[in-house]
């Protein structure tokens, strides 16, 4: 077990291995500075509200504490530096930074855990719907061997005993989240051709096609597939006006 | 009206107020929808026809599709999900007929992926068909767009125990109000706390655990504990347990994602997650884990998200309701 603030190498992380510091030298530091971004993902994706968007996954994407501390500290982050660029208090609030050690330095990582949410999604569960509970948490420790101690109470949409998460990164690829159960839907595999995805907003000429254009890339074997008919709704908006030659030309 | 001599003109100005002659002149006529493609209640369009129509003439391709149902350890896990990923966009030329196939690393990786996100927008159905029709499947005739911006790649897992005591985990509820300093610089804090005066921010924030001494060892592995004591007289011997048994709450991945390679001399893998918060060693920690929560499990009461919710007991014994109506 750890015995003060100030015990250990120059990484605490490294040292001690705390979710904290963690969070501050790593997650907050790399979106103050833009480097990637990151998701924390409730309870697998369940109890969300089901607007088939991101909070039916339960997911939330997450943004480093916007402190305002006496020094000004978040005026210093530095893309080519690392955490130790900007100051100790930089993800550190002001009761944080009010109670910390004398001497405090980049090894002390506070004790109040929260950040904030990205974007204004009201990321809503079937726990809460409409209705929020508001939770009074406890947040601790020592400074100089004198015990420090607050409490916060926060709106909250996932909390105990709903509060198992997985915290992420992402990785930017075309890759999309679909409400596919593939081990149900596709329990003999892909196949050896892949897939195709068809957009809701796809062309109706592509859709009442689509093996025909397919066929056409190559992408299915030969079968002779003919386009069907174009519907009437989706015959070009210009129509040629039909000219009777006859009553147009005037008789000399 | 009249023309006189001098060609001077007699105008009615009352003329100038009717809707025939401002509209085409000065004030323009517009049709108003609030979305693309769709017919919303309140726009003003010919009929019940969407006021701007983006057809789309592409069709997405790949050969990757993964569960998120733990298929891959080094993603998240979403129950009842997949990931799946686009390598190939088919072009179709409506007027011609004309199909281009364009693979991924034949395009700018940052246009591909704009191109994947326009198309396949959060929220939209997507039809998805197996190119090989000998493959069996059972796939449902439509899909939801729950995420488009890439894979969510795993750091940690975090399990709460199933002890009863509070963690102090929660994710915000509400969109987190923008109360920012005078300097619009930042805030003091978040939360509602005695500390602040000036800010009061306690919505849309998200916590990874409660920092409180006394649920220190919550957030390690804990050993079992038992105290044993012999009754002279009989010499039985009875035990009862001090501390329950629980692995650590937090579970890392065994090797950083990509993405985070440049932190990789920073961290030791073996120990990362052994605990939440350095607190102290002058604080018996062994004896209680945690701040016991009064709720059982099964209080809790759940909604499907259409009507209204009672909502989980909370410390004042209502629900606050704090959020808008939800249809």
């Amino acid at each position: 077990m750890q015995t003060a603030m100030f015990m250990g190498s120059y990484h605490i992380l490294k040292n001690s291995g705390s979710v904290s510091a963690f969070y501050d030298d790593i997650i907050f530091w790399d979106l103050a500075t833009n480097k990637n971004r990151y998701f924390v993902t409730f309870m697998e994706g369940l109890y969300g509200y089901p607007n088939n968007g991101q909070e039916s996954i339960g997911t939330m994407e997450i943004d480093y504490p916007h402190y305002l501390n006496s020094s000004g500290s978040t005026a210093s982050y530095d893309d080519q530096g690392n955490r130790i660029s900007a100051r100790y208090d930089a993800f550190l609030d002001y009761w944080e930074v009010e109670n910390g050690p004398s001497q405090a330095n980049h090894q002390y990582n506070g004790s109040i855990p929260v950040t904030q949410l990205k974007s204004d999604r009201y990321y809503l569960t079937t726990l809460t719907s409409s209705v929020s509970t508001v939770r009074t948490y406890h947040y601790e420790h020592f400074a100089d061997t004198t015990a420090r101690s607050d409490t916060r109470s926060f709106s909250s949409s996932y909390f105990y005993p709903f509060s198992s998460h997985q915290l992420s990164v992402l990785r930017v690829e075309p890759t999309v989240i679909l409400n596919l159960n593939k081990e149900n839907e596709m329990y003999d595999g892909l196949g050896e051709k892949g897939f195709v995805i068809v957009p809701e907003q796809t062309h109706q000429n592509v859709k009442d096609n689509l093996n025909y254009y397919l066929e056409k890339a190559g992408l299915l074997g030969k079968a002779s597939i003919t386009k069907s008919p174009v519907r009437p709704d989706q015959a070009k908006a210009v129509r040629k006006r039909k000219r009777n030659k006859g009553n147009n030309r005037r008789s000399r | 009206m009249a023309n006189s001599d001098v060609h001077d003109v007699e105008f009615n100005d009352s003329v100038l107020d009717l809707q025939g002659w401002k509209n085409p002149r000065t004030e323009g006529s517009k049709l108003t929808g609030q979305f693309i493609n769709y017919y919303n209640d309140g726009d003003k369009t010919y009929g019940k026809n969407p006021v701007i129509e983006n057809k789309v003439a592409a069709l997405y391709l790949g050969n990757t599709i993964i569960g998120g149902d733990d298929e891959d350890a080094s993603r998240v896990v979403i129950k009842g999900h997949s990931y799946v990923s686009v390598d190939r966009v088919l072009i179709i030329d409506i007027e011609t007929d004309e199909v281009e196939i364009i693979d991924r690393i034949n395009m700018a990786p940052l246009a591909f992926r704009r191109m994947v996100q326009r198309d396949l927008p959060e929220f939209s159905r997507v039809n998805l068909k197996l190119l090989d029709f000998s493959t069996q499947n059972n796939i449902k005739p439509e899909h939801n767009v729950k995420f488009n911006q890439g894979t969510l790649m795993k750091l940690y897992t975090y399990t709460a125990n199933d002890l009863g005591y509070e963690d102090g985990v929660f994710g915000g509820f509400g969109v987190r109000e923008n109360k920012l300093d005078a300097d619009n610089q930042g805030i003091w804090g978040y939360g509602t706390s005695s500390a602040f005066s000036t800010t009061d921010v306690y919505k849309g924030c998200f916590s990874y655990g409660m920092t409180a001494c006394v649920s220190h060892s919550l957030f390690t592995e804990a050993e079992e504990i038992v105290s044993e004591s012999i009754d002279v007289v009989t010499g039985i011997t009875s035990s009862h347990i001090l501390q329950q048994y629980h692995p650590n709450p937090y579970k890392f991945v065994p090797a950083l994602p990509a993405e985070l390679n440049h932190y990789k001399g920073d961290v030791t893998m073996a120990t990362l997650g052994n605990e939440l918060s350095m607190c102290t060693a002058s604080i018996d920690t062994t004896l209680n884990i945690g701040l016991a929560i009064n709720d059982a499990y099964s209080n809790f009461t759940f909604n499907t998200g259409t009507g209204v919710s009672t909502g989980p007991p909370n410390t004042t014994g209502d629900p606050v309701n704090d959020g808008p109506a939800m249809g």
